[in-house]
């Protein structure tokens, strides 16, 4: 038997076209019923029962709900996004969430982080192309994004989450949910060099709350990153879902967990702690959240 | 004349009425098989029917263009087709339908058994996609339309949808991958639940 050849697009397409299984061409029976139903609307007034039954009303557009569908809040600067820095790119469009998030992460293929990087970039260029956006600074300037490569990527059921970062230690940080639009982070300053045995992080949290019933209302979802030391493993959470063990790949580690927190009622971080494995077995923590060097903030 | 008699149009609905004509006679086929592709074929017409007569109402909203007049129609037969759909079990994604009848007849009696299995394994892989993915590809591949066509039916951005898209590709591609084995899905169930509730 030959293989069926679906590499590129093209083919695949092809392939999926000859399962369609609309007919190429209306019927004689079907033209005649077209013209006269053509006929009966244009008989008619707007209002008129034309089809002899009430008439469908189809649901309101998508669009209007979309612009009130991610609802963003900077939360996890701690003291701050005037001094801790975070920049945060709001971005349209989703769908629903279709599975349960899990404490402990699934690998995510490279092809999948890598195109998941690739509209997190997508998504920051069009935050700072906006109309009235602030000039792109930090983890959004142009030179710190061409220099940006995906480090990590991880999977926690619906949740998605990726962090670029480069040389000079900014950070791009994108999450989403359910296949949807990331929405974007960074930095205003580069993130803290870390002590060997200890890490730099920051964090976000933003509202999942869906015009689609894809959240509860006020529902949150909170991510983590940062650089973890050369001697650092393993980097496990402890957050209001729980624990959390935290993907660590390429000097960086990241987390996300949902959460219930009314949108900025309270700091999301305030009760999280951090325990870290480090190469030779010993554990250090928990400590916390709070205590970790952050980002390198001029005179900070 | 009777008092029924809307009489002779004015030179405004004159215009309506041509506009209407032409978006008609440019685009019933395409809804038609839009409408094939989503319910059983006995429904297809009612929905086109349904679309049409939005489409009379709204006229001044059609848009010119031939290609997006088409997409507007889609989008407008997609929310019918949401809006009949059980309000406690209404979905974010239609499902689509598939030539099964390829199988056992035009392939199924052909010569060629490579073709056959080939269609096999892709219907099978098909509907191992989420209502999601299925859409995604279906706008593209069978209701040619281009992304920011297609975005605007689901009413999500450009962007969004080509991340659907090649998500879309990419696990049907898994799915047609091997090993991959023929279980039995929620999407399998979900269509058949969908084609049974729009079928009046």
């Amino acid at each position: 038997m030959t293989t069926l050849d679906t590499r590129g697009s093209a083919q695949l397409d092809a392939a999926v076209r000859r399962l369609d299984p609309a007919s190429p061409t209306l019927t004689d029976a079907q033209q005649r019923r077209a013209l006269d139903l053509r006929e009966r609307i244009l008989a008619s007034g707007p209002d008129a029962n034309v089809l002899g039954r009430p008439p469908q009303q189809p649901l309101p557009p998508a669009g209007g709900s979309r612009r009130r569908r991610r609802r963003l809040v900077v939360a996890g600067g701690l003291v701050g996004a005037a001094t801790a820095g975070v920049l945060v790119a709001p971005l349209l469009g989703d769908e629903p969430r279709e599975a349960a998030w899990s404490a402990t992460p699934t690998a995510m293929s490279a092809d999948d982080a890598r195109e998941l990087g690739e509209s997190c970039l997508d998504t920051a260029q069009r935050a700072i192309e906006r109309p009235g956006s602030p000039p792109a600074q930090g983890s959004f300037a142009p030179e710190q994004r061409r220099a940006m490569r995906v480090v990590l990527g991880e999977r926690r059921g619906p949740y998605e989450a990726v962090v670029l970062g480069n040389a000079a230690g900014y950070d791009l940080d994108c999450l989403s949910v359910g296949s949807g639009v990331p929405v974007v982070s960074g930095g205003r300053y580069p993130m803290a060099n870390p002590a060997v045995d200890g890490i730099s992080l920051s964090g976000s949290a933003q509202s999942v709350e869906g015009a689609d019933g894809a959240g509860a209302p006020g529902e949150m979802a909170s991510t983590a990153f940062g650089r973890v030391g050369s001697q650092v493993t393993g980097v496990r959470l402890s957050t209001p879902a729980g624990p959390v063990t935290a993907s660590v790949a390429n000097g960086w580690f990241a987390a996300v967990w949902p959460g219930t927190d009314t949108i900025a009622k309270r700091d999301p971080f305030a009760d999280v702690s951090v325990t870290l494995t480090l190469a030779d077995g010993r554990t250090t923590g928990p400590t916390a959240y709070a205590s970790f060097p952050q980002r390198e903030v001029p005179g900070g | 004349m009777s008092l029924s008699d809307p009489g002779p149009p004015d030179a405004a609905s004159a215009a309506a009425r041509l506009r209407f004509e032409t978006v008609y006679d440019a685009t019933y086929a395409a809804v038609l098989r839009f409408a094939q592709r989503r319910v059983h074929p006995s429904h297809a017409e009612d929905v086109a029917a349904d679309v049409f007569v939005v489409a009379w109402r709204r006229i001044a909203d059609v848009p010119r263009e031939p290609d997006e007049a088409r997409a507007w129609l889609f989008g407008v037969a997609r929310r019918l087709l949401l809006a009949s759909q059980r309000a406690d079990q209404r979905r974010h994604a239609l499902t689509l339908r598939i030539a099964d009848d390829q199988v056992t007849g035009r392939l199924g009696s052909g010569v060629d058994a490579d073709l056959v299995l080939h269609h096999v394994d892709l219907a099978r892989a098909w509907r191992l996609l989420s209502p999601v993915h299925q859409e995604s590809l279906a706008l593209v591949v069978w209701d040619d339309l281009t992304s920011p066509q297609a975005a605007e039916v689901l009413g999500i951005s450009a962007v969004a949808f080509r991340l659907r898209l090649s998500r879309a590709r990419r696990a049907l591609r898994r799915h047609l991958e091997p090993g991959t084995s023929p279980t039995t899905t929620t999407t399998t169930t979900t269509t058949d639940r969908a084609q049974q509730r729009s079928t009046r």
